[in-house]
Order: C-alpha cells, then structure tokens, then sequence
C-alpha cells in the first residue's frame, strides 16, 4: 500500500497571494488544520498551516526561538482585544508571508510505501501532514495526513469495508 | 627556542608553521563566516598533524578546569530555568516598581548583573532579554535602552566573580585563584562602575521615559506566581545552586578546584531533578539537560587552548611578551596599563576569548622580569577588568550582546551596529577609565 491509495488527492489548496483571513474561511468551511500553496503549475510553494497561526498571535516576545519555547508566558494576564488586533492585521497579509518552515516539513513520492510513511508522519515534530509530491519540482500529488492513514487501514487492513468507522468524521 | 619540536613535517620552522596556523584560525574565526567551534578545531588539527605537537602535549594544553565548571554550570542552569524561577524574579522586579519604565530598567538591569555574577551572561541575557521584551512591548515603550543597560549590566556583573566571565574562569584557572580572589579584589570596583553607568544610561534616555497608565496597568496584572512551574524543582534548583555557590567561598580551604565544584553540583541536581522518573524518563531528562550546554563554545574552547599550547610551544609567545616588555621598558605599572587598555579595546572588536587565551601563557612568561609570580597580579586583574569590561564596546564584544542583538531584531527592534557601539564605545571607555584608576591605586 503506497502513499498514492492513502494519499487524498481533492485537497483544497491555495495561491500564494490568497490572503490570510481567506485562507481561514476556507479552513473554517472544510474543517481541516493545513492547506498547501501551489504556483500557477501546481508545483507545491508551502504549507499554510493553523499551528503556524497560533503561533503569529502570540506577542513577538513570545516566539524569539523557532524551535522551543524560550520562555512560558503562564503569568501573563488573559485578555483577547490585542490578539483580536493582531489577528486583524495578520489577515490582510497574503499566505505566502505565513508558510510552515520547511524543516518542520516531510515530503515523499506517490509510490512511498507504508512503512516509510508511517515513519514520516510520526517524524513530522508538529503531526503536520506528509506532502506528496512528484518530480524535481515537487508537483503535488497529495497529502497524507495521520487520518489517512486510520481511514484507509480501517478500511483495507482491517476488512471493515462496510462500515469504516472513521470515514464519515474524514473531511473531503 | 625551537627545539621542543623537530618533528615538524618536511623540516618546516615551528615557529613559523605554528604562527601561520594561529594568525589564519585568528583571521578566520573574525569573519565570523564559519561557525568559531570548527575553525578552531581545524587549527588544532593542523597544529598536531603538522607535527608542532603531538596529541599528548596537545591534550596536556587544554584547561580541564575552565571547560568543567563552564560545562558544570551549564547544565544546572539548564535545569534550573526549566522551574520558571528566572521569569518569576523578572516580573516580580518590575512590579515592585509599579511598573513605571525607569524602574523597571533599573530593577532588570541588577538583576542581570546578579545573575551574571553567579551564573554565566549568556544564559542570564537569555532569560532576561525575552522577559524585558514582553514587558517592553506591553507597556509600549521601545526596548533599546533597557537592552542597552542589560548588556552592559551583563557584562559588569560578569566581571565581578571567578564564573561570571570566560575570561575570569580562564585566569582564575590558570593562575590559581580562588572564587574569594576574584570577589575581594573585582567586585568592589564594579560595585562603582555600575552605578556610574545606570546614572550615564538615565541622562541618555531614562529622564525621557514614559509609560501610560494603562499600559502599567497591564504589568501590574503579571501574576508572577504562576510562572513557577515546578515548585519541587525550584526548591532543588535552589538548594544545588546555593550549595555551589558556598563551596565556591570555601573552596580554598577545602582544596577544591572550581571544576569539581560545579560538576558535582551538576550531577547532584540532575540527580534529584529525576529521581522520581523512571529509567526512560530519565535518560530523555538527563539527555535534555546535557543538550543544552553550549557545546560549541566547549569545543571552540579545547580547539582554543591547543592552538594557543601549539604557538606557547613552538616560542611564538616568548617573543611576543619580549616585545611587549620591550615596549612597556619592563615596568609593570606602565605593562599594567597597556594591558588593561588593549585588552579592552581588543575585546570590544573581537571575541574576548582568543584574545585573554593567548595573553595567559604571555603575562606568565613575564614573572621573571618582574620578579616572581606573586608580582604579576596587578596584571591579571588588568587583563580581567580590561577582556570582560572591554567586552561592552560593541556589539560583537561579548556573546551575550550578539544574543540579545539578535532577539532584538526577531521582535522588530533592529540594533544598529554603530549606533549601538557610539555611545556604547565611550561608555565602556569610562569604565576603562574608573579600572584603570582602581588597578592604579590599589597595586600599583
């Protein structure tokens, strides 16, 4: 079983000057955590992602380091008027200014084979999902998130082609 | 002067291979183009390959002493700060000054400077400057000038004990003196050049400060008690750390080298920090804890000192304190000031360690001019004051200024390089100035 019967392949994907509050409906409308942007040949450019977003609401103080938490911010008060205000400024920003970085990214080939697969989506530091891609120019084929995986072994693995538990809750 | 080693490849001079090898790691480690840690260890390659030493003589030039207690500290400040206790002091300083933004640089700043007294000033710069950041940014003020005095509390603080500058552990180590030494006869003097620097940093930009009340506000409602995350660990972190501080002030009568100290102190706190893990658990602690030392200036450091073995050996540094005494006519008081003064401008335009690494091995060739090595003191505590003072000249002079330049500019605040060392350049003149005046009077 290779990345492409996991793969989904009608994913929602974005252009790099989208904006950002556009992006967001679009998550909030289809109910998923991560979206990639494509040039106009669909050659994969990014992943925008809502971890990434969490991460531009904190106050600039609080993201110094990429990679760790420098510093816990739990004696700060709660309070949402200058998230709210940031949020607001961050949405006319185009996708582009706000991709995952591309070390927190797993990239693999339409005819992966499981194993491996597993192995980079349990690698991916932040459960981001696996991107497909072909080529040099990394054309992208699709994404293989953690509930592909469930879904399709339910489905092959275990037999239950009837009733596959969790393919109702996977979002298209 | 060049027969300790005739080995040398192809019958090459010693002296001239080791001289090569030293300027061009020198020359390279200031471009900054390749990280310090492998272009030292490059040289140190090179000097024992070409045959200027072999791997023994190499190893027997490398400071164990300085490279324990720097990696000792290291890793109980890495589990130290993992209990919130530095934030927690922070954000309780700021408030206690009703978060008015003078106060607030003032209380950061002694702060800063305790801790880069008793803890190293990189990690103190990296606990603090995020913390000041955050405060900054709430209360809508710009976040120079207390970046501006941390840096140089840093630094000042730094200088005051035996572990608060690599160059006080380097010295301390290499002559054999104790944590007292370092606070009886530095201390007092930074004690004066602080102050005079605050005062210096009020004129510039304190008097001008101002804060909304709104935004104080929003400081005053820091609950700095939930920053303690882990109250079992804050009071181990405590005990370890209070335990090695003390051993430090009666290491002298109890025969311990300050190495051993801090690495006991390390292996006692990573003991009680997982003493309730199991074996899993605690290898990953223990693992976590270890990653967080700073092994590139560790290995810049062993790379250091086999470099500086390598020209010490081949006569390179016999030479070149002739030439210093020639210059200076043998009299220490005029020796003492022309090292304090070159240390500190060496020190405000490249990294401090290479320099205060070469300069040992050439004051302590000097105690036969100056009749014995009780005489020499004078000098050290001028290439101390000179190397961590000297340090606040620009913003390359010390690693903590690179580091707080650097979360600077990830907020937003770009810290110009010259606009940075044209006040901070005579500013740390001044404090040159003051040490120079103190070493003058009290051993000259």
């Amino acid at each position: 079983m290779t990345a492409t019967t996991i793969m989904s392949t009608n994913v929602v994907t974005l252009k790099p000057d989208d904006s950002i509050m556009s992006a967001l409906k679009l998550m909030c409308t289809h109910s998923v955590h991560n979206l990639p942007v494509l040039d106009k040949d669909d050659n994969f450019l990014g992943l925008f992602s809502l971890r990434r977003l969490s991460r531009e609401l904190l106050p600039k103080a609080a993201k110094l380091d990429e990679n760790s938490l420098l510093m816990h911010i739990n004696f700060m008060p709660d309070g949402t008027d200058d998230l709210l205000h940031r949020l607001h400024k961050l949405g006319k920003k185009p996708v582009s200014d706000l991709l995952e970085k591309s070390n927190k990214l797993r990239f693999c080939s339409p005819d992966t084979a499981l194993p491996e697969l597993l192995q980079l989506l349990f690698d991916s530091p932040t459960s981001l999902p696996v991107v497909v891609v072909e080529g040099k120019k990394k054309k992208l084929a699709g994404m293989v998130s953690n509930w592909d995986v469930l879904t399709k072994l339910t489905v092959n693995l275990l037999g239950e082609k009837k009733s596959p538990p969790c393919i109702k809750s996977k979002k298209k | 002067m060049n027969n300790h080693a005739s080995t040398v490849i192809f019958g090459w001079d010693p002296l001239w291979v080791s001289s090569i090898i030293f300027i061009i790691t020198y020359a390279v480690i200031v471009t900054e183009k390749i990280n310090r840690s492998i272009v030292a260890l490059l040289g140190a390659g090179l000097m024992i390959s070409l045959g200027i030493l072999n791997q023994q003589t190499a190893i027997n030039g490398i400071d164990f002493n300085t490279l324990g207690l720097l990696t000792g500290m290291m890793v109980i400040v890495a589990i130290a700060r993992r209990s919130g206790v530095f934030q927690y002091i922070a954000v309780w300083s700021a408030k206690k000054v009703e978060a008015r933004p003078w106060g607030i640089l003032l209380m950061l700043s002694i702060v800063t400077a305790l801790f880069s007294a008793l803890l190293d000033n990189v990690t103190t710069v990296l606990l603090i400057a995020p913390v000041t950041l955050l405060i900054t940014g709430e209360l809508k003020v710009h976040p120079y000038p207390f970046l501006f005095a941390e840096i140089f509390a840093s630094n000042i603080g730094g200088t005051a004990t035996l572990i608060g500058d690599p160059p006080n552990i380097m010295i301390g180590s290499a002559v054999n003196l104790t944590f007292n030494d370092f606070l009886i006869n530095l201390a007092p003097i930074t004690l004066l050049i602080f102050p005079i620097t605050l005062f210096i940093i009020y004129l510039i930009w304190g008097r001008h400060m101002h804060a909304s009340d709104e935004a104080r506000e929003r400081i005053m409602q820091f609950n700095e008690k939930q920053a303690i995350t882990d109250v079992p660990l804050l009071k181990k972190s405590l005990l370890v750390i209070s335990l090695v501080i003390v051993s430090f002030l009666f290491a002298h009568p109890l025969g311990l080298e300050p190495a051993t100290i801090a690495m006991t102190g390390a292996a006692l706190l990573l003991l009680l920090s997982t003493l309730n893990d199991d074996a899993e658990e605690q290898s990953e602690n223990v693992h976590k804890s270890f990653a967080e030392v700073e092994w590139i200036t560790i290995f810049f450091f062993v790379g250091l000192f086999i470099i500086v073995h390598g020209i010490e050996h081949a006569g390179l540094l016999d030479i070149l304190a002739n030439k210093v005494l020639s210059l200076t006519g043998g009299d220490l008081t005029l020796t003492a000031m022309a090292i304090i003064w070159a240390s500190a401008v060496f020190s405000a335009i490249v990294d401090n360690i290479p320099f205060v690494a070469t300069m040992i091995p050439i004051i302590k060739s000097m105690a036969p001019t100056f009749g014995g090595a009780e005489q020499l003191m004078p000098l050290w505590w001028s290439l101390a004051l000179g190397a961590c003072l000297g340090g606040n000249g620009s913003l390359v002079g010390a690693s903590a200024n690179l580091i707080v330049a650097g979360f600077a500019e990830r907020s937003g605040y770009r810290i110009h390089f010259l606009e940075f060392m044209l006040i901070a350049f005579p500013l740390m003149l001044v404090s040159i100035l003051i040490a120079s005046l103190y070493v003058y009077l009290r051993y000259l």
